[in-house]
Parts: structure tokens; sequence; C-alpha cells
């Protein structure tokens, strides 16, 4: 492979990296998202949420 | 880095994340519950605990970080762990994202005058001074050119996108990047404490930590190291706004890039630069997240706020309460990256460019922001 083709390979493979990690945010901000207002909708107020997620941070004290 | 050939996922890989982000949850879970303890404990008994909830250890940021890194360096990290443990790191950015929930777009428009000031002066005027110092000293323009741009913007996401511009080889990016994140690891356990002594408000200290850390996960960690000291998150909130300002800077470094080393050279004969497919190719898409959130946060999808500067408790829940778990999650796959022989690599005269210019960034930038005084930075942080 040529100095020039090898260069454009690792660009393409450094680019989708970052473009991957970038997508993969906000797809999992958007599923968080998505949860949280079906939840909410479902009858689960946020207050109740906010507790169920801070309580793992909180078993020993 | 981790690098990839597809855009997606395949299941496979999907398979081989999961033992390590398994373990960095447990890691957050456990580093946690550290903190609250400490905290609760100090609260009853105060003496011993009560020094060591206010020097900062007792912090789950600098528990994963550290912890993390000593892991790293003394145990080492399973194979079976590697994958997840490397996919760890990027979870911050959803964090971010989220963390627009804390924005109305008017809190935005604000934050953003004085973050564009840091932007602009310090962020683009330091890639211009490694960029031209690199050219006095001889250093070669391949490494120069991702060096100013890595040092100046935004590290890592810089440094990759500036590189097929200046036909950086695989050498230079390893030390360009082995620089940056050696340069972020010393900032990251050094500017909170320098910024405590100083007696920074947490809106001063966000802005000068994202003007002076190079690399966002380092600077969050840093910005969230700062605030555990005291209530609320106005470090975090400060810092992300320099920071997505400065992320979005990264294509138009890249153009400046395209000019300065192919474009003045040739004297106007080089070829002619397709700007469009630049910017689509180097815009860090996760920052169309964050601003998305803000835009549903305005339009009140997240319900309203009882009171007038307070957030709605959907708001608190999604830019507050989650956010806090994809951060620490985040932060331990940052301290079990932090591999110490990697970092002893980083040398060389560009190394030497790249950190006097950086700690001149890091010197100017507190003297602008201690100067222009905290009600000047207040404004970086959200009402609604």
């Amino acid at each position: 492979m040529s100095e020039n083709n090898e260069l454009e390979a690792k660009d393409r493979e450094i680019f989708m990296s970052e473009r991957r990690e970038d997508i993969g945010a906000l797809i999992v901000a958007a599923i968080t998202i998505l949860v949280v207002l079906l939840l909410v909708a479902a009858g689960y107020p946020p207050e109740k949420l906010s507790e169920i997620v801070r309580a793992p941070a909180h078993i020993l004290g | 880095m981790a690098q990839y050939k597809r855009l997606f996922p395949t299941a496979q890989e999907f398979g081989r994340w999961i033992p390590g982000l398994l373990a960095c949850i447990a890691f957050a879970v456990v580093a946690m519950n550290i903190e609250s303890l400490v905290s609760s404990l100090a609260k009853e008994s105060g003496g011993f605990w009560k020094v060591l909830k206010q020097s900062g250890f007792a912090s789950y940021v600098i528990i994963l970080l550290l912890g993390g890194m000593l892991i790293r360096n003394t145990l080492g990290i399973p194979e079976v762990l590697r994958d997840g443990v490397n996919i760890a790191r990027p979870i911050i950015k959803p964090g971010i994202i989220l963390l627009g929930a804390h924005y109305m777009w008017g809190d935005v428009v604000k934050a953003t005058g004085p973050a564009f000031l840091m932007v602009v002066a310090f962020v683009f005027g330091t890639a211009l001074l490694v960029m031209v110092l690199g050219r006095r000293f001889g250093v070669p323009d391949s490494l120069a050119g991702i060096m100013g741009a890595g040092v100046g913007i935004c590290g890592v996401s810089a440094i990759i996108a500036m590189s097929p511009v200046v036909r950086a080889r695989p050498r230079d990016l390893f030390y360009a990047i082995a620089t940056i994140l050696l340069f972020g690891t010393v900032m990251l356990f050094t500017l909170p404490f320098i910024g405590r002594a100083l007696g920074m408000t947490q809106p001063m200290f966000g802005a000068w930590v994202a003007t002076a850390i190079l690399n966002t996960a380092q600077l969050t960690a840093a910005a969230a190291l700062y605030d555990s000291w005291f209530t609320g998150n106005a470090a975090l909130l400060s810092a992300t706004i320099v920071n997505i300002v400065r992320v979005v800077f990264i294509p138009i470094i890249v153009l400046f890039g395209i000019w300065y080393y192919i474009i003045r050279p040739a004297g106007g004969k080089a070829e002619k630069v397709d700007v469009w497919k630049v910017i689509s190719e180097k815009f860090p898409v996760f920052v169309l997240g964050f601003f998305a959130i803000v835009l549903l946060n305005t339009f009140g999808v997240f319900g309203t706020a009882e009171q007038l500067g307070k957030r709605s408790p959907m708001a608190t829940l999604l830019g507050k309460d989650i956010m806090k778990w994809y951060f620490a999650i985040g932060f331990a796959g940052i301290g079990l990256n932090i591999d110490i022989e990697q970092m002893k690599k980083a040398g060389g005269t560009a190394f030497a460019i790249g950190v006097v210019a950086a700690l001149f960034k890091a010197g100017i930038s507190l003297l602008v922001i201690l100067a222009l005084g905290p009600d000047f930075w207040a404004r970086m942080v959200a009402s609604g």
C-alpha cells in the first residue's frame, strides 16, 4: 500500500472512531430521554425517578 | 483511542464491551458510595473525615481517576475487560448532551459571549502560536500542525481532524496525542487545587479549566472535581459551554491549517478546497445533541420549574442525576485507561513547544478570568 493510501485508510479509521463515539452519544442520550418521558407519561413522578437513580450511590451512607 | 472500520458496531463487538462496561459501572458505584460514606461520617463525626472530605481525595471523581490509574498500572486490566473499559470513556458525551437540560436558549446565548471571548482569544491564538513557533524552531509541519490544533482547540479530536491536512505520520500522531494526554492528566490533578487556593468561583474555574485543559473528558473531570467541593454544578456548566464553543471551532482550525500549510505556501496555486466537505466531516456532531436538548427544555418538553431560577424536576433528573452516572462511568474509563508507560513516550521539541504554549495559555487565561471578576463569569451558569 502506498504511503498516501495508508494515510487515507488511517484517516478514515480515525474519522469512523470519532463519528461512532458522537453518534453513539446521540443515540444513548435520545434513548435516555425517551425512557424518562415514557416513565413520566406512565405516571412515575420525576422526583421519584431521581430518588431511584440516586439510590445506588448511597448504599453505604 | 479505539479505532474502527465500520460506523455501527456489530453484535459481537457489543458482546465484547459488556464485561468491561459492567466493571466500570461497579467501580462507579463503589466510588460514589465511598464519597457519600465519607460525607456522612464528616457530618456525624467531623475530625479526620471532615479533613478527608475537604481535601477532595474522597470525591468520586478523584477515586475513579486516581484509583483507575493505580489499578491500570499495578494490577493491569484483564484482556476480557479491555474493550469495555475503552468504550466507557466516551460515555461522558451523552452526559454532556444531557447537561443541556440545565439551559434555556436565552441562557446559552448569554453564556456564549464570554465563551466566545475565551475561545477566539486563547484557543485560536495558541494554535497559531504553536504553528508559528514550530516553523521557527524547525519542527516538521506534520507535527507542528497537529500540535497547534491539539494544544489550541480540543486535544485529541483536533489532532485527529488536522492530521490529514499536514499528512501527519503515525509517529507524529502518537507524540502529539501522548503530549496532550500527559499534559491534561497533570493539569486535571493540579488546576482544581490551584483554583481553590485562589478562591475562584465555580463559573470562573469552569471557564478557566475549559481553556487550559485540552481534552473534553479531562476538563469535565476537573470541573466535576471542583464542584464536588461546593454545592451545585456551576463549574461543570461553565466548562461545558466554553468547551462546546471550542469544539465547534474544530472545522475552522482545520480550514485554517489548510490555508496555512497548503494554500499560502502554494501562492494560490493549490487545489480548490471543498469547505463544506471539511466542515461536515470534522464537525463534532454530539454538540448538536446538546443544542437539541436546550431547545426541548426551552419549549417546555421537560416541564416547567416551580420557581424562577430553578430547574424543572425532569430537567434535574436528566441534567444532574442521570448525567452524573454517565460521567462517573466515563471517569472510570479515563482512570483505567491512563497508562503511565505510554505517557513516558511523549517528548522532543514538539512536546516542549506544546507544553510551553499550553502553560502560557493557562497562565494568561487565568489572569484574564481573575481580572474580569466573578460577576462577569456568573452569566455562564443557567438560570432556568
